[in-house]
């Protein structure tokens, strides 16, 4: 009935020195987490390993998760049913003729599908199945192509809707429409450099050009679209007309991208259809998995208050407005490369608030360095949910395509920095349509 | 031997009553058994949800005691959601004697037989209304629209009979979800309008007044029974001190609330015209479900009360 | 023509594969009925026909938490779970060692699963789900099973590895 029997040092070095061993012994990063887990439950009485099922049972057991095999689903229906074959050379007539052109349209649909989902799990596992085999056809390398569908499917949580914002509104009691609106700049900004970066990857690589289309081309191509255009028009006409959530959009992406290809392209059959749905609930399984030993291992170090214990003493350091939105950032970074980004606000953003607080940062420009540092975490390994969907859909060693995630990155980093020096980059839109979100 | 230690957990921070009520309690327990004790309080969600806080307690594992609402007991005892159902009390008042006569006692029992979680103090005082965008002022303005209810079955029920379309929407998707008209309102003490922000999408707090929230102080079973008995004591007696203490100050914070956000002009409270024609619309629906989960002598003696 | 297959006994194999394929359709179902309740959910707003139910959301996260489950079993088969590969490029029998050495851990972890998803099971016997009113033991059940399938799906990767090592020469690729 005492204390802890480890402290938080003790606890935090077994987590995090046994995860670190199975990873480099290729232990599956989701076995590494929950092994990792392991020791701490039975050596200390108040705990049982029967938590590690406990806590993936909760994690999984989470509506807002749904969305995930969704928009998986509805990709896998698309490149199934024929609408992702139409959409792309519809999309050739369009930018073809710039450099890079496919990977420019991997870029921009990822900034409209942000405006479409609130989760970049869904975005990098579904523009790898439409791209990263896309690409590979159309000559690009393969670590080029898995690191720019990557970092580009994090712009889903920073461009609002966003799971991200939601949870740290409940959280940290922001303002969720604050929120929204703070991360429309940034994320343009975002998606703009890394259009910037292809481009100069193009011309570097001699990435493919296509004629320009002709005008017949474009139109006919266009008029065989129509039908498949419409699914953004369905989900962004039901959010305005309020016909649905965020969680239930993406079922009726499913829904329409089924009537399409069963009805309007008939390019799928019962047999396409079961494919889809197997494909679907592999990847989900995977990548879902993870979720769920990650947030036991968050818990755990929730548990031992290690956060707390590695931030005591930082609010003696004395640092400005800009240090501590660095520090922040920081911080963010790291604990993005370990945990899933809902238990890390959670965890960390509880505990970095009053830092915030102290040097009179806004919370909304708080809470969007949080996010987007966040968001960046999605491709940084070991635990980068995004990236290690795109290497496996395309199945290559998240090795390999390190080196061009972190160029990537170099640029989106620049953007971070951007928004910490100036405040007004995020706060700027809310201040401007409703002021009274401020604070 | 190193000091016993025990730990709390809180889905909010500092500020909120729930915590604040814990912390009272961990004051009142050092002071009544004068012995050194530790407390690990774990705050803001960090360690989950109530939900699994309660299924921890069961356990006797990790958390102690935490304050639960009696919703996330249903999957121990089908009786429990009924503590908080809505339409049960005729008030304040009303409900400060169900509260005083211990009328909940068989309920609790249950929990506790079952869970292996005792119910130490019962918190709670938050008044329940309903928020829209637009001013709602009675039955006939409140009728075909949708309004996101807790999932419990009685909530949905209850609201069916007022003629409302009650709607079960995660708890995180409320404001969007207002936001986008995909309903037209949702439900919450002050507390949790003012927490949520959704006085930012839905101004307009219908001021129904349906229900009246219990927050009980929970306790682990197996972990009250390892400790010596004058701290089972101590902690027992604390638990009723902190909810009272808690009672009063939500009670009394519900309104301050309320007041604060009016004022900065950003929620307007509504009158709300036929409360007593809601609850007559309602009582039969209560009735039968408090047969069906055996608890029709508990509603009797409430309804009995004269407050 | 049946070669006498090398590693795994054919039992163990059929066995898996059998296991393999239920567990595939199971999934298949999962996911296929994942889009029911949330349709009948959006669609009861708007029209009367359909009846406003409140399980559906429940119902939901459950297929959810089968789907998950089902989908991590299959990915310890089919070697598909993410892993952050720092080593070279291997040959065969390089391989069969890692593949044998992180098994013993998969082995241990579906253990954890096996042992202490028993007692996450005991503890849901008698409790029913809230709003589905669904017998609780049935979701949890989902833990204990799954940490049975792995040791037997890794227990033929890793028999299937060990004779890779003790084959002569390097005619596998
Ligand atoms: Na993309
Ligand atoms: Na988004």
């Amino acid at each position: 009935m005492g204390g802890n029997i480890l402290s938080p040092g003790e606890a935090a070095s077994i987590l995090f020195g046994i995860f670190f061993l199975l990873l480099v012994l290729r232990v599956p990063v989701a076995v590494s987490l929950g092994l990792a887990c392991l020791p701490i439950l039975l050596i200390e009485p108040r705990l049982s390993p029967m938590m590690l099922a406990q806590e993936t049972f909760n994690a999984y057991n989470s509506f807002i998760l749904l969305a995930v095999p969704f928009f998986l689903l509805t990709a896998n229906l698309m490149n199934i049913g024929g609408i992702t074959d139409r959409l792309m050379h519809f999309s050739r007539t369009l930018v073809g003729h710039f450099p890079g052109g496919l990977a420019q349209i991997n870029v921009v649909l990822s900034i409209f599908f942000a405006g479409i989902s609130g989760s970049s799990t869904a975005d990098a596992a579904s523009q790898s199945k439409i791209f990263i085999e896309a690409q590979r056809k159309e000559g690009y390398d393969d670590s080029f192509s898995v690191a720019i569908t990557a970092v580009s499917a994090v712009l889903a949580v920073i461009i609002p809707p966003s799971i991200l914002m939601i949870v740290w509104g409940g959280v940290l009691t922001v303002s969720i429409g604050a929120l929204f609106l703070a991360g429309i700049v940034p994320g343009l900004l975002i998606g703009l450099v890394q259009m910037a970066t292809v481009h100069a990857y193009a011309k570097a690589r001699g990435y493919p050009t296509y004629p320009r289309a002709t005008l017949g081309e474009a139109v006919r191509s266009f008029l065989v679209s129509i039908p498949a255009l419409t699914t953004p028009l369905i989900i962004i006409g039901g959010k305005i007309f309020g016909w649905f959530t965020a969680t239930e959009s993406a079922c009726i992406a499913v829904l329409y991208a089924g009537f399409l290809s069963l009805v309007i392209y008939r390019e799928m059959d019962m047999k396409g259809l079961v494919a889809a749905l197997a494909d679907t609930g592999r990847l989900a399984g995977v990548a879902l998995f993870c979720v769920g030993t990650a947030s036991a291992f968050g818990w755990l170090l929730a548990f031992y208050q290690i956060p707390q214990a590695l931030l005591a003493n930082v609010q003696t350091w004395g640092m400005g407005p800009i240090g501590v939105g660095f520090f922040i950032a920081l911080v963010f970074l790291v604990v993005g490369c370990f945990l899933d980004a809902i238990p890390a606000i959670i965890i960390v953003g509880a505990i970095l608030q009053p830092l915030a607080q102290g040097v009179g940062m806004d919370p909304v420009h708080f809470a969007m360095i949080g996010i987007v540092s966040l968001a960046f975490g999605l491709v940084t390994p070991p635990y980068g949910l995004c990236l290690m969907i795109a290497c496996s859909v395309a199945g290559m060693r998240i090795k390999d395509a390190l080196k061009d995630t972190c160029i990537m990155l170099l640029p989106m980093l620049a953007v971070l920095a951007g928004i910490i020096l100036f405040p007004q980059l995020v706060l700027f839109l809310p201040g401007l349509i409703s002021p009274e979100f401020l604070r | 031997q190193a000091p016993i230690t025990l730990n709390g957990a809180s889905q909010f921070g500092d500020d909120h009553p729930y915590t604040k009520a814990m912390i009272r309690f961990e004051e009142l327990v050092k002071r009544y058994w004068g012995k050194p004790i530790n407390f690990v309080l774990h705050k803001n969600s960090s360690l989950g949800l109530e939900k699994q806080y309660f299924e921890y307690m069961a356990q006797g594992r990790a958390v102690d005691y935490a304050v639960v609402s009696p919703a996330h007991m249903s999957t121990f005892s089908k009786a429990a959601p009924f503590v908080d159902a809505p339409f049960i009390f005729r008030g304040l008042a009303h409900w400060n004697q169900v509260l005083e006569q211990d009328l909940f006692k068989p309920v609790a029992d249950e929990v506790e037989k079952r869970a292996r979680v005792a119910m130490i103090g019962y918190g709670g005082g938050g008044v329940r209304n309903i928020f829209f965008a637009k001013p709602v002022r009675n039955l006939a303005e409140l009728r075909g629209l949708k309004v996101r209810v807790q999932g419990a079955p009685i909530w949905s029920r209850t609201f069916a009979a007022i003629g409302m379309s009650p709607t079960v929407i995660a708890y995180n998707e409320i404001y969007n979800a207002i936001q986008n008209n995909v309903i037209d309102g949702g439900e919450n003490e002050a507390a949790g309008v003012e927490q949520m922000r959704f006085y930012e999408v839905a101004p307009q707090l219908a001021m129904t007044q349906h229900a009246i929230t219990i927050r009980p102080l929970c306790f682990s079973v197996q972990t009250l029974n390892r400790l010596p008995t004058d701290l089972q004591a101590a902690i027992r007696r604390a638990g009723r001190e902190a909810s009272a203490f808690h009672r009063e100050a939500e009670s009394g914070a519900d309104s301050q609330i309320l007041e604060t956000l009016e004022k900065a002009g950003k929620l307007h409270r509504v009158e709300f015209t036929d409360r007593a024609e809601m609850k007559r619309l309602v009582d039969p629906v209560m009735a039968a479900y408090a047969r069906e989960i055996d608890a029709e002598s508990i509603l009797n003696r409430i309804n009995a009360l004269t407050a | 023509m049946l070669l006498p297959a090398p590693g795994a006994p054919a039992a163990l194999r059929l066995l898996n594969r059998a296991l393999a394929g239920a567990i595939l359709w199971l999934l298949i179902v999962a996911v296929g009925i994942l889009v029911i309740p949330v349709s009948l959910q959006i669609f009861s707003r708007y029209t009367t026909l359909i009846p406003s139910y409140i399980w559906t959301e429940e119902l939901a996260r459950f297929c959810l938490v089968y789907a998950v489950m089902l989908g991590a079993m299959l990915a310890v088969r089919e070697g598909t779970h993410f892993t952050v590969d720092v080593f070279p490029r291997l040959t065969p029998k390089g391989e069969a060692k890692v593949e044998l050495l992180s098994g013993v851990f998969i082995l241990l972890f579906a253990f954890v699963f096996l042992w202490w998803g028993w007692e996450f099971t005991e503890f849901a016997f008698y409790r029913i789900s809230e709003l589905a009113e669904l017998p609780l033991w049935l979701i949890h059940m989902v833990w204990p099973v799954a940490g049975l399938v792995w040791l037997l799906f890794e227990a033929e990767r890793m028999l299937d590895a060990a004779a890779v090592l003790r084959s002569p020469g390097e005619k596998h690729s």
